[in-house]
């Protein structure tokens, strides 16, 4: 269970359930999408605040149009997590 | 290529992925040493100024994704079939040039991704013009803190100027202040007490959420700057 309070995606209401609907509309790689069809951990830590989580994902999701393939993307993602010391 | 980035080994990688590793990590860890000779290393296996912008933003999002990964807790739940990844806890940051040698970093988004511009505006404009859950002052003194320890000396004097006093004026913003710090050096080292202790100080839940998401961003909008600089001298 996570430190921070987080609202799950089957207990979410109001603008945290339409965020999440959102969120869960957008095209992934199905390695990003958790087995139990809950929101990803990373997406629940925000959400206190759908308003932040909307924002957050959304200038994430401004950099896929990019000069870089996807490959090259997961590689410098997983080098940065690697060096971070993070599972993520 | 997955194996070898899980086990450490970046030089067994082909030549171009290698220097992308080799830029990953030298943004992420030390980055004020995004220095002539990594540019040249990144030319060489022909990544030009708009690959270098597009790896910077990767870098810099996965400094934002990390940092509120270890502050909150979440577990790992994603499918994959490769070995676990175990993090080296212990391992220390890099220490900190001088002051004097932080580099300085004006250009403060990524010209080859014209619409990425709006997006983060708007998030930053959220986190940072804001009074509640945090005050506009507490937002700063973690942004401060944050900017200071990536070496990004123009967003430390920026800080700086519109804290007036930089220094923490009380318990609160000393604790506001050494959470930033710690979330900035080393997020692997976070822990729940991390958080019991804003708690315990009063902060809200929410307001936990906003001193995490924020240092986070500072860490990646420092990437962001420095890493454009490096682009920037790159033909």
């Amino acid at each position: 269970m996570a430190w921070l309070t987080t609202i799950s995606s089957t207990d979410a209401e109001g603008d945290l359930a339409r965020t999440y609907a959102e969120m869960a509309a957008r095209p992934m790689p199905d390695a990003y999408r958790s087995p139990t069809g809950e929101a990803a951990g990373i997406i629940r830590a925000h959400s206190l605040d759908p308003a932040l989580m909307a924002r957050a994902f959304g200038s994430s999701g401004a950099l896929q149009a990019s000069a870089l393939d996807w490959a090259d993307r997961e590689l410098i993602s997983s080098v940065t997590s690697r060096t971070n010391q993070c599972f993520y | 290529m997955s194996e070898a980035v899980l086990a450490r080994e970046d030089e067994r990688l082909p030549d171009r992925e290698a220097a992308l590793a080799r830029f990953a990590v030298a943004l992420t860890e030390r980055p004020w040493s995004l220095s002539a000779e990594i540019g040249a290393d990144l030319t060489a296996q022909g990544l030009d100024a708009a690959a270098v912008q597009a790896a910077t933003g990767t870098v810099a999002m996965f400094n934002y994704f990390t940092r509120v990964a270890d502050a909150s807790g979440i577990e790992f739940d994603y499918r994959s079939p490769l070995p676990r990844f175990q993090p080296d806890r212990d391992r220390d940051a890099a220490p900190r040039p001088a002051r004097e040698a932080w580099p300085v970093a004006e250009h403060r988004t990524l010209s080859s991704f014209p619409t990425m511009v709006e997006p983060w505006r708007d998030w930053h404009d959220y986190l940072f013009d804001a009074d509640e859950p945090l005050t506009r002052r507490e937002r700063r003194v973690l942004a401060a803190a944050a900017a200071q320890e990536c070496t990004d000396r123009w967003r430390a004097d920026e800080l700086a100027g519109e804290l007036g006093d930089p220094t923490p004026a009380d318990d609160r913003e000393r604790l506001l202040d050494a959470f930033a710090r710690k979330l900035s050096l080393t997020p692997w080292r976070m822990s729940e007490a991390d958080l019991d202790g804003l708690r315990d100080a009063g902060f809200a839940e929410k307001a936990l959420l906003h001193a995490i998401s924020l240092t986070a961003l500072q860490n990646a909008e420092s990437r962001l700057a420095l890493g454009r600089r490096l682009a920037d001298t790159l033909t």
